[in-house]
């Protein structure tokens, strides 16, 4: 019997410092959450109040602009354009790679894997250059441009399509099926979760992304939202308050989606990392 | 190779994969060989067209600058800080919530760790900003204050300090991806191993020791390869967290938190310096594919066993 007690207490404790751990680590979280309902006065109350003596959304109404808005909607056209095209780029071309060999389609396939190791920053001043001549700066294409393609997702499918029974693709080319065809009717439904995984993770981290954008769009009114809260930042001029509740604005939105999308996210990252 | 046909058989294959060549040259290819000529350019902005052949010029003027080299510095110090602190946490973790029995307190576990992770970095850098307040309302000065220390730190103004304070940052916000493959790496492992070992003696450390951290070995090597390559590449958490009234081209006090991505930022986009900044890319670059190649040296050597 001391035997079982002695396990009891040890897990017990393992538990406990595992709660204590995940406690301290959300900490900033909640500290941004419930700092955003205080006011201005409280917010930097010396000693802080560890939740809101005085509940206010006076920083969320002073900090809102109806711009906003407009920001929101510009992260969901950058973050939604680029995942929406460059899901079908990369499973038309991967599909095309697999079912109908060719050489330039191996020379295709080796160039993917090369450009899966460069990473997109490190172009941002010659993609600049060829955004401004091909007359797309300051504009949504011009952003999500050269997100059309990813190397990572033609590779990614490539892979995926070793699942498919290549009869099953033959039956329907010896039923006459066209090569869209078949991609459509046939692909795209057996590759589904693999690409679900896929574009949501580069979905998440389109949404999150402040650096192209922030070369791309000149005009508040293509602003995505990273960009906007960045364009907020002037100490001197907000209070603390105000951009807690900045940041609590831009945060719950993706919050949620994640929330929703867990089990995609998780795959997601869990795929690139066993390739 | 020899049986495989140049063309594909249809013709629409033929287009899509013409098209998709098109748009890698054109986007990626294109700009990564840009990026090397513009380095041997003096290619300012509003001069493009007189742009002219400068040989190593840039490269010259790059080494003997004294902020560059700085740059170079704080760059590797940040992926030094930064890399093994996240493999360590993220290990003890995740090690931690495969042993929880609870699926339910798994999630919860994972999920706590890896929200900052899927959260804008200029949301939580402005958070980081706060809590890193030099007075005693910022938290962490006031926790500090608490357990007797009454100076109060400048962790974001202090030259020696400042960059570590965005390392930290960092780490809290990257180690949920860490914990995520670790975790998804421990369960692929199969408990007998683990029950053999107890059976021949092995107390829990030796366990650990002798078949999780072998088994590990490839996710260990993917996390510290990525993690290396976006710890090079920082410039969010730098451009965020030392953002101040218009003033986009600092580099954080002297200089103290700037990183290569955010020099090549500046240099290109607020000095017009093209060819410069170029560059710095360019070195950048051969920084990235360095420790890729690393990676595929290790895969080599490590996977004769």
């Amino acid at each position: 019997m001391r035997e079982k007690y002695k396990i009891e207490v040890g897990k017990l404790v393992l538990y406990g410092f595992f709660f204590a751990i995940i406690l301290f680590y959300v900490f900033p979280l909640y500290w941004m959450f419930s700092s955003s309902f205080k006011t201005a006065g409280e917010v930097i109350r010396i000693p802080p109040t560890w939740w809101p003596h005085l509940l206010s959304v006076e920083g969320y109404i002073e900090v809102w602009r109806p711009i906003w808005v407009r920001f929101f909607i510009n992260s969901f056209i950058y973050a939604g354009g680029s995942v929406a095209i460059s899901l079908f780029t990369s499973s038309l071309i991967g599909f095309v790679i697999v079912t109908y060999p060719s050489k330039i389609g191996t020379i295709l396939s080796w160039s993917a894997i090369c450009l899966i190791m460069i990473p997109f920053t490190i172009l941002i001043v010659p993609l600049y250059l060829l955004i401004i001549k091909l007359h797309l700066l300051n504009s949504y294409l011009g952003m999500i441009a050269p997100r059309m393609v990813y190397p990572f997702g033609i590779f990614f499918i490539q892979l995926a399509m070793r699942n498919i029974p290549r009869d099953l693709i033959d039956a329907a080319k010896i039923d006459g099926c066209t090569p869209l065809g078949i991609y459509w009717r046939v692909v795209l439904p057996l590759l589904g979760t693999s690409l679900a995984a896929l574009v949501t993770l580069e979905f998440v981290w389109r949404w999150n992304e402040l650096l192209w954008p922030l070369i791309v769009a000149s005009t508040e009114k293509l602003f995505p939202i990273t960009v906007g809260l960045a364009s907020l930042v002037d100490p001197y001029f907000i209070e603390f308050d105000q951009y807690l509740a900045a940041c609590v604005i831009v945060v719950t939105p993706i919050l949620i989606m994640f929330l929703c999308l867990q089990k995609f996210f998780v795959k997601g990252i869990v795929i690139t990392g066993m390739k | 190779m020899k049986n495989v046909r140049l063309l594909p058989e249809n013709k629409t294959a033929l287009v899509v994969i013409i098209m998709g060549l098109a748009f890698l040259i054109l986007f990626w290819w294109y700009p990564l060989i840009q990026t090397f000529i513009l380095g041997f350019r003096s290619a300012d902005f509003s001069r493009l067209r007189e742009s002219s052949w400068v040989g190593l010029a840039q490269y010259r003027a790059l080494f003997s600058n004294k902020v560059f080299r700085k740059v170079v510095l704080n760059t590797l110090y940040f992926a030094a800080l930064v890399v093994p602190a996240q493999i360590i946490i993220g290990l003890a973790v995740s090690t931690m919530i495969d042993k929880m029995k609870n699926a339910a307190f798994q999630r919860l576990g994972l999920l706590s760790f890896y929200i900052p992770y899927v959260l804008p970095i200029v949301a939580i850098g402005i958070l980081w900003k706060f809590l890193y307040h030099p007075s005693r309302f910022g938290i962490f000065n006031f926790l500090l204050s608490k357990v007797g220390v009454h100076e109060i730190i400048r962790w974001l103004d202090d030259p020696k300090l400042a960059l570590t304070s965005i390392g930290i940052m960092q780490i809290w916000q990257r180690v949920g991806y860490v914990i995520l493959l670790y975790f998804a790496g421990l369960q692929a492992i199969p408990r007998i191993f683990y029950e053999a070992a107890e059976i021949d003696g092995a107390n829990a450390w030796q366990r650990f020791r002798a078949i999780t951290l072998p088994l590990l070995t490839p996710a260990t090597l993917f996390v510290v390869v990525t993690s290396t390559i976006s710890a090079f590449m920082t410039f969010e958490a730098v451009y965020i967290m030392t953002l101040n009234v218009g003033a986009v081209t600092r580099g954080g006090p002297i200089d103290s938190t700037n990183v290569m991505l955010f020099y090549i930022y500046s240099n290109a986009f607020g000095n017009n310096r093209m060819g410069y900044a170029s560059a710095a890319a360019t070195i950048l670059f051969l920084m990235v594919l360095g420790v890729t190649l690393l990676q595929f040296k290790f895969i080599r050597q490590k996977f004769e066993y």
